[in-house]
């Protein structure tokens, strides 16, 4: 297991039990309280399905909004279900792609722009959808 | 007498789990660096969204019921007749919200910071596995309550919009053939939204879990 003690002098660390314990506690709690505030306040529709005129009011969660709207753009299924695993298996192989030693993102201008480009492309596609 | 009844199951459980030793070297005695940022806890939100929709879908398994015909009536039976119904099925359905902010967040900061690099390059794939599996088990969440938004995804709404999924194609069918929905098609999603997807989800974060402990959290830049 990791041991964080090496090559650390002892004011560069500090006990798990309790500080680090009473952080995630009182953070734990916080994030209940933000998700019980989603509760009251978010809205929820519950029309039944085969209302078709509510069907066309409803809109699906954001984060599912940029499939949507790809498989609105490409009408062959195939390639689309194909573009999609395409795409997550390259999410998924980043480290494997990126065999540049410099860390942070912003040194790699050309890797930089690739993620810059998916970041606004999945942005713009889902808050078009939004629109619609 | 309270104090040796304690200090017997003490001892009867440490001669059997020997549990002191790994509770010192792990919690009491564990030492981590000062000053971990407060970014470093989105992980842990999203387990914890995550463990509230396990603990919140085992109570509704007991009352939903995937059928085509009974889906909708069953979900507003847990919101009207079940005690306390209503915010268990409600916090079911927000929590993703928060799971996959948080998810969102800490992909970008460990993408951003380049946290992947060896010897991480697992944690990172364990991690997309973990989004892409969310992403999934919300999607088919959604077909699930046989309302408007089940409509809305497993449709063709005005003809614009794909099915995104192969899984669900005879669902679409179905909804188009006069708004009936066949049973065995609300039993493949039911299976695959609490069975298939958590269970692969369960296993591939225990393997991140473990080889966050094995490697540690990443130095600062």
């Amino acid at each position: 297991m990791a041991d964080y003690s090496k090559g650390r002098s002892e004011e560069e660390l500090e006990a798990f039990y309790p500080n680090e314990i009473l952080r995630h506690t009182l953070i734990t709690f916080l994030f209940i309280s933000a998700v019980m505030l989603g509760v009251l306040f978010l809205p929820e529709s519950f029309q039944k399905a085969t209302d078709e005129f509510a069907s066309f009011q409803t809109k699906p969660p954001w984060f599912l909004l940029p499939f949507y709207h790809l498989s609105s753009l490409i009408n062959n299924r195939v390639w689309y279900v194909s573009i999609l695993v395409i795409y997550a298996i390259t999410f998924i192989s980043v480290p494997f792609l990126d065999r540049n030693t410099e860390r942070r993102l912003w040194k790699k201008p050309i890797f930089f722009s690739i993620v810059i480009i998916n970041i606004l492309m999945i942005f713009v596609l889902g808050l078009t959808k939004y629109l619609q | 007498m309270w104090k040796n009844v304690k200090n017997k199951t003490k001892v009867w459980f440490e001669e059997r789990f020997q549990l002191e030793e790994v509770i010192e070297k792990n919690v009491t005695k564990k030492l981590i660096p000062r000053g971990i940022s407060w970014f470093r806890c989105m992980g842990g939100f999203a387990l914890i969204a995550f463990l509230m929709q396990v603990g919140t879908g085992i109570f509704l398994i007991f009352y939903y019921v995937p059928s085509a015909s009974e889906a909708f009536n069953s979900v507003q039976y847990i919101r009207h007749a079940v005690s306390y119904g209503w915010l268990i099925q409600k916090v079911h359905a927000v929590a993703p919200y928060f799971m996959i902010v948080s998810l969102f967040v800490h992909m970008f900061r460990i993408l951003f910071k380049g946290l992947y690099k060896n010897p991480r390059e697992l944690h990172w794939v364990s991690g997309a596995l973990l989004l892409v599996l969310t992403l999934i088990i919300c999607y088919t969440g959604t077909c699930l309550p046989a309302n408007s938004l089940s409509y809305w995804g497993v449709s063709s709404v005005g003809g614009e919009v794909a099915m995104p999924t192969m899984v669900t194609d005879h669902i679409v069918g179905a909804y188009n053939d006069g708004g009936m929905v066949s049973s065995r098609s609300f039993v493949v999603v039911y299976a695959l939204h609490i069975a298939c997807i958590p269970i692969m989800m369960c296993i591939i974060m225990g393997f991140h879990f473990l080889m966050i402990r094995r490697t540690g959290v990443s130095e600062p830049l």
